[in-house]
């Protein structure tokens, strides 16, 4: 019991690490695009 | 020939419309709280005077209405417009009481504002407005952003069985979980994990930054709820800007996009089916559409001379952009920017932004980007038809969870839906040229209030006509539930008059 539990909470950890790295990849892709618009790159 | 309802019906409607006042009325005592325990006489006697009469106004209203029947579809869809009606009218009433709107139909505004998860707001004087009366205009977007009816499936109706009309007619034509009430519980769990989590994050930034403890907490809570629920009221007038702190910015993006995440979603990553991300049609139009857009917009801003370094054109452009995309209405520039400083490119990729939306089953207004993605979907598999031998047979399908094969059917109710929102904010955009305003400035605004987004450019003041607060109201109300719950009131109320 105790470890089924456990599995579900660590499913849902990895669900929500998930979704965060998510929304950092949204916005280090989003950075780029600025850089690249900006011409930080000349 | 059209029916007229009978009365049975009407006991139907009214009772469960009561206990959604009632349940109104019982929400009224958390701000209650915080003004008693903060010392906000005012607003407390406000509170009081609200709960009471929403209380008994329910309570009489089960009465009179008392009835054992179940609701069917029909009297769901009824059901949940009107009750999002009632909840503006009953939740308006501590807000006109705190003389901080210039009058009922502005409180009615935003109670529907923050009900609908908008985020245009006529208040006067916000940052004066009493804790308890801002924890009010937050909780409206909390409880909306959930569903009011999610609110009542979980805490007013007895079974499963009654609560699936309801659930469906307040546009949440997908389930998480086979039983109503079960998903309405998962619902309510990601959202107070999120809560948490970004409450947390937001308060102890906002502290660190020089803000008091009570005022950061306080804070934090709201500025989490309304990102969360892609709302977008915010405690000061300033808006975000109030802050002008990175990190800040960079939680509420995160939680914007958390919060636009189908709940199907967030449940199939939570049940560790993590490559679902990749594969969703949903993610992956949703992943595109943000990219490309921030691309015009920020092309638009570059061009323009408007915010040249990277770190403005993040914090300004790409802000901008997540929260328009996102339904959420959060700004971290003054709305007469949008006037001054944005050019028609800019505009126009906020305003694409706007009127897409997000994830279907999320607390996103808009089309939603589901719908986007299937009719794309739709016209690439059309062109490829085109290419391919008569007699070949060609089976369309998209991932969305499950495979699911793309039909008539679907295509059907899809462009109807888009149709219908396109038609929507062409609406609002009349009635802002017949009453004086650019087409530009209209057609921003007025797509901002029927996709439930919030991001003005200076139209939305207390100052501007009764018929255009009305137009956006209608918006608001509209956009949020789909359409097919207004038909089914507007049906119901014809065929109370004209029915035989």
């Amino acid at each position: 019991m105790i470890g089924k539990n456990f599995v579900k909470i660590w499913l849902v950890f990895l669900g929500i690490s998930t979704e965060i790295m998510m929304t950092v990849f949204i916005m280090l892709c989003a950075l780029g695009i600025s850089w690249l618009i900006s011409g930080g790159w000349r | 020939m059209i029916l007229r309802p009978q009365l049975q019906d009407i006991k139907i409607i009214g009772q469960y419309s009561g206990r959604v006042i009632l349940g109104l009325g019982l929400l009224m005592l958390i701000p209650l709280l915080v003004a008693v325990c903060l010392g906000e006489h005012a607003a407390a006697l406000d509170f009081v005077i609200a709960a009471s009469f929403c209380l008994s106004a329910g309570y009489v209203l089960i009465l009179i209405c008392f009835t054992h029947k179940e609701p069917t579809w029909k009297h769901g869809m009824v059901i949940v417009s009107l009750s999002w009606l009632l909840a503006m009218f009953f939740g308006a009433v501590p807000l006109y009481l705190s003389r901080h709107w210039g009058g009922y139909l502005d409180a009615c505004f935003d109670a529907m504002s923050g009900f609908a998860t908008t985020g245009l707001t006529l208040v006067q004087d916000l940052d004066h407005l009493s804790f308890a009366h801002n924890m009010w205009r937050h909780l409206t977007m909390y409880i909306g952003g959930q569903g009011i009816m999610i609110v009542a499936i979980t805490f007013l109706v007895r079974g499963a069985g009654s609560a699936l009309p309801v659930y469906v007619g307040e546009a949440r034509d997908e389930k998480v979980l086979p039983n109503v009430v079960q998903t309405a519980r998962f619902i309510w769990l990601v959202s107070l994990v999120y809560l948490l989590v970004g409450t947390l994050a937001l308060s102890v930034t906002a502290f660190s930054s020089g803000v008091p403890a009570v005022k950061s907490f306080f804070h934090g809570l709201w500025v989490a709820m309304a990102a969360w629920d892609t709302g977008g009221f915010a405690p000061q007038s300033q808006n975000i800007l109030y802050y002008h702190n990175f990190t800040f910015e960079l939680i509420t993006i995160s939680l914007m996009l958390l919060g636009s995440l189908n709940f199907r979603l967030h449940y199939a990553l939570w049940a560790g089916k993590r490559k679902e991300i990749f594969r969703n049609i949903e993610t992956v139009s949703f992943f595109i559409s943000i990219m490309l857009l921030f691309g015009l917009t920020a092309f638009g801003l570059a061009s323009a001379g408007s915010y040249p370094g990277v770190s403005s054109l993040f914090r300004k452009g790409f802000y901008q952009v997540i929260s328009a995309h996102t339904g959420t209405g959060y700004m971290t520039i003054h709305p007469l920017q949008f006037v001054g400083e944005w050019r028609a490119l800019s505009l126009m990729g906020v305003i694409l932004c706007m009127a897409m939306g997000a994830g279907a089953c999320s607390t996103a207004g808009g089309i939603k980007i589901l719908r986007i993605g299937v009719i794309f979907r739709a016209l690439l598999e059309d062109i490829k038809r085109t290419m391919l031998p008569r007699s070949a047979v060609v089976m369309d399908k998209i991932h969305h969870i499950k495979d699911i094969v793309l039909g008539e059917k679907l295509l059907r109710q899809v462009a109807l839906i888009t149709l219908a929102y396109i038609f929507l904010y062409l609406l609002g955009t009349l009635a802002g040229i017949a009453l004086g305003y650019p087409l530009k400035l209209a057609l921003f605004e007025s797509v901002s209030a029927g996709a439930n987004v919030g991001l003005s450019c200076g139209i939305t003041r207390p100052s501007m006509p009764a018929a255009l607060k009305i137009t956006y109201i209608f918006q608001m109300w509209a956009g949020r539930l789909e359409f097919v719950s207004v038909f089914a009131l507007l049906g119901t109320i014809i065929a109370l008059v004209r029915g035989k």
